[in-house]
């Protein structure tokens, strides 16, 4: 297990390099030289080319690229080139904020999305199999942003119960985006739930529990969803790491200062290092949270653990 | 099932109940509370301004939901309008400019005097002055900015006139300009001006954000707010209100809303289709003012094609600036045919606008060298309001046979080919804010200057328009100092221009800002740069 842990460690440095590179690559080729985003429209061209050299933006692709890498095995990811900020610093203060909201949005489309799902398929084609599924098709459908006005409209300016943006309320002020995100989760984790919960109900081991005798209560939590449970942890892997990369729509709407708008906002500005560094750090966090998932696996099912230790 | 169908029914019932009934939380303000009365078109400035008085507390903090990040505290280190207004909490001028009147006015400076030739101008500060840390201002830090000025791109232009600084004692300090200019106090009264430490920022970069304006900066998170506390050291009357928060939501709606709930007090720009609401809230009030943003497409001269003035003249007769204002901005705007801003000097009421002719427009192309369907140019823009601007142009010029191909862009990325020195776009639909006087404007938008015998253009010249005969004028009307003749000077300059159509003037609009009733104190400035020096809130 322990080998595997490392093997998946290491396999993160070319993935780093790799995104690094292409992030680097994309922003050479956007159009506009991002020294002049910076200087004033009077600079002079030694003004110019002295900002230049300040941003590093000399030499070729492959110099910054490998000078970038450099800084970033030393833990430097640069500095803002609007903020003048070190980038490595305005992603931590950004990054309490995403993991705070993504884990109160996954802890909202679990608490939804599961119990849903099972009854769902424990009652399939009946009413409430059919009333789980339209909710589900609600909340795929609705589109985040405009969700996340609704919900502000009502829970905000006329009920009041909420404050409409910012972080600086505490626990009210998460509700409402993490309600606007997890939605949309849910609902596709119940579909998710409820198709998996399907496949194992009809096997003859859940049968077999039933004649033993063992109450219907049992024979779905304790066999049933715990053998379904991969598929499900997987979709949550999945959203999971989504929502880390930030949910930038949700994010603006409610002024939520999280990893999504500042890489969306570094793109606005032509801000390279902010938006490699940003992206690098969040593919980081990905690929360890699909490490995690992974190891969740090998705890859930007996059969993925053997696998590892081999 | 039953037990199902019961605990929906009761949450319904809940829902239902709360919104019948109004059930409102800390977050929903009462429509009824009854209005207080507003100033807000309070134009104090200087240290002693006259604010709002007597024994009425304030409220302790004032947010202000903003759309655009604040990017440094560096006055001399950018330009845009966000950053300005933070500057004028912090820092101080040694003039300013009546938001009213137009008029230049004290700062920091309680007086001046002009030498005899109109070039030297020595500035007297009161001997109390403090930057905000407690340390003392004096002539030698004013010295020290404007020699720093002129190392900053943002700022060179501003003080390229000045010759000589002299400090004559702790408060007196002269400054000697080239040749006289009417509108040197006008370029000193812009934020990027502002008075800084020598000391502070000859020890720390960071000492440029220390100033000695009533307010310091507490605490910056970017991308997100930046507050200000009044500040103690303060040599004037202190301000009424102890902190102000500028709060980034860049959401128009969301941003709405927020003063809706009262999580605001103010709500810079909301949307056009969103003033209703504002309008129809008897807590909230709307502040509408017309701006200094001149809208324009810029035509590259010296692209093949729109080198020719006739061609020029054939996109000017057919721009319908009227319909271009509907579809951007929602009708409310202003048609603009001249050259310089509303309310400049200069501003010549008998010039004749071109109007919106697609005869004229076939007409005049038939004139040039071209034919109907030869050309084809790319209009560059960031933004929807200029795409839907864009449509229109893109129809009408089809009409006379003239190809657009519509490149919308963010706007880091539009600013970086504007500026880049290939100059590599033929039209650009973008934007002119200044009311630094006419020189300014006109010298910034179409002047160049001499290097190695040939002519460079000027910053904000995106027309790249060359024209020694028009350097000229402008020079000639900046230093004459008959008003009437400098009037006729803009007049002429104002048909000079008009005569070979550089850009296509396109419109001005409206400032929108919804308020708290009762705010009041802010400046409100058609710039964009507003003035919260003196704002305050009664509580209650």
């Amino acid at each position: 297990m322990h080998r595997y842990i490392i093997k998946r460690l290491l396999m993160l440095i070319p993935v780093l390099l790799c995104v690094a590179f292409i992030i680097f690559a994309i922003m050479d080729v956007a159009e506009g030289d991002p020294v002049y985003s910076v200087v004033s429209a009077d600079a002079t061209e030694e003004e110019i080319e002295a900002q230049r050299e300040a941003m590093g933006l000399t030499g070729s692709l492959l110099e910054r690229y490998f000078r970038y890498v450099k800084g970033m095995l030393q833990g430097d990811l640069g500095t803002s080139y609007v903020s003048k900020r070190d980038v490595m610093e305005t992603y931590l203060t950004r990054l309490p904020n995403t993991l705070k909201l993504a884990a109160v949005t996954m802890a909202i489309a679990l608490g939804i999305s599961i119990p849903l799902g099972i009854v769902a398929a424990v009652n399939q084609n009946s009413i409430k199999d059919t009333v789980s599924m339209i909710l589900a098709l609600l909340g795929l459908s609705m589109p985040n942003f405009w969700l996340g006005l609704l919900l502000i409209i009502v829970f905000s300016l006329k009920l009041g119960w909420f404050p409409s943006g910012g972080y600086e309320d505490g626990v009210l002020s998460i509700i409402l985006p993490a309600f606007t995100i997890g939605a949309g989760l849910a609902a596709f984790m119940t579909r998710s739930t409820r198709s998996s919960m399907l496949d194992v109900i009809r096997q003859d081991y859940l049968r077999m529990a039933r004649a033993k005798g063992v109450s219907e209560r049992k024979v779905i939590r304790k066999h049933a969803l715990r053998n379904a449970l991969i598929p499900i942890i997987t979709v949550f892997g999945v959203q999971f790491s989504n929502v880390l990369g930030g949910s930038v729509l949700a994010e603006t709407v409610f002024a939520w200062p999280g990893v999504g708008r500042l890489v969306v906002d570094a793109i606005d500005q032509r801000d390279i290092p902010t938006v490699t560094g940003a992206l690098v750090m969040t593919t980081m966090l990905v690929t360890v949270v699909n490490l995690l998932i992974d190891i969740v696996y090998a705890y859930v099912d007996p059969r993925i653990k053997a696998q590892y230790m081999k | 099932m039953k037990r199902t169908r019961r605990i929906l029914a009761l949450v319904l019932c809940l829902i239902m109940m709360a919104s019948l009934f109004g059930c409102k939380g800390k977050y929903a303000q009462d429509a009824t509370a009854p209005a207080a009365p507003s100033n807000t078109e309070s134009a104090a400035t200087g240290a002693d301004a006259a604010a709002p008085s007597g024994n009425t507390s304030y409220q302790d903090t004032i947010t202000i939901g903003v759309a655009n990040d604040i990017t440094t505290l560096d006055p001399q280190g950018s330009n845009t309008d966000a950053n300005m207004m933070a500057f004028i909490l912090t820092h101080e001028t040694l003039v300013e400019v009546d938001p009213v009147t137009n008029e230049v006015i004290p700062g920091m400076a309680k007086s001046w005097e002009v030498s005899p030739d109109g070039c030297t101008f020595t500035f007297e500060i009161p001997d109390n002055v403090k930057f905000t840390d407690g340390t003392p201002c004096t002539a030698s830090d004013i010295k020290f900015t404007f020699e720093r000025a002129k190392e900053s791109s943002f700022t060179k232009t501003k003080v390229e006139l000045v010759t000589d600084i002299q400090v004559v004692d702790n408060t007196h300090i002269a400054i000697t300009i080239s040749k006289p200019s009417q509108d040197f106090l006008l370029l000193l009264a812009h934020q990027s001006m502002s008075i800084l430490s020598e000391k502070l920022v000859t020890a720390d970069e960071l000492g440029c954000q220390i100033g000695t304006g009533r307010y310091q900066m507490e605490e910056w998170i970017p991308g997100d707010q930046i507050s200000f506390v009044r500040s103690d050291n303060f040599y004037g009357k202190p301000a009424l209100t102890r902190r102000i928060v500028f709060r980034l939501i860049k959401e128009e709606s969301s941003r709405l809303i927020s003063l809706q709930t009262g999580e605001i007090d103010v709500c810079i720009d909301p949307l056009s289709t969103d003033l209703g609401y504002i309008e129809n809230d008897a807590n909230l009030e709307l502040i509408k003012i017309p701006n200094y943003v001149l809208l324009y497409v810029a035509m590259n001269n010296e692209r093949k094609g729109l080198d020719d003035i006739h061609v020029r003249k054939a996109i000017t007769y057919a721009t319908d600036k009227e319909s271009m204002i509907q579809v951007g901005y929602n009708g409310e705007g202003f048609v603009l045919d001249h050259w310089i801003n509303r309310g400049q000097f200069g501003w010549y009421d008998d010039l004749q606008p071109y109007g919106y002719d697609l005869e004229k427009a076939k007409a005049e192309l038939a004139l040039s060298p071209y034919k109907p369907g030869d050309l084809k140019f790319r209009l560059i823009y960031n933004g929807t309001a200029k795409e839907n601007m864009a449509l229109v142009m893109q129809e009408d010029l089809a009409e006379i046979g003239i190809g657009l191909e519509l490149i919308k862009l963010e706007t880091a990325a539009l600013k970086g080919i504007l500026n880049d020195a290939a100059l590599d776009y033929d039209l650009c639909l973008y934007q002119f804010t200044d009311n630094l006087g006419t020189d300014f404007t006109l010298r910034n938008q179409f002047g160049s200057y001499e290097e190695g015998g040939a002519l460079k253009k000027n910053g904000s010249n995106r027309a790249n328009m060359k024209d020694a005969a028009f350097n000229k004028m402008i020079d000639d009307a900046l230093v004459e100092q008959d008003f009437a003749k400098r009037e006729k000077m803009y007049n002429d300059i104002e048909v000079y221009l008009n005569d070979i159509v550089p850009i296509v003037p396109v419109a001005t609009s409206y400032i929108n800002i919804g308020i708290k009733k009762g705010l009041s104190g802010v400046a409100w400035n058609g710039t964009a740069k507003h003035d919260y020096r003196y704002i305050c809130l009664p509580e209650g």
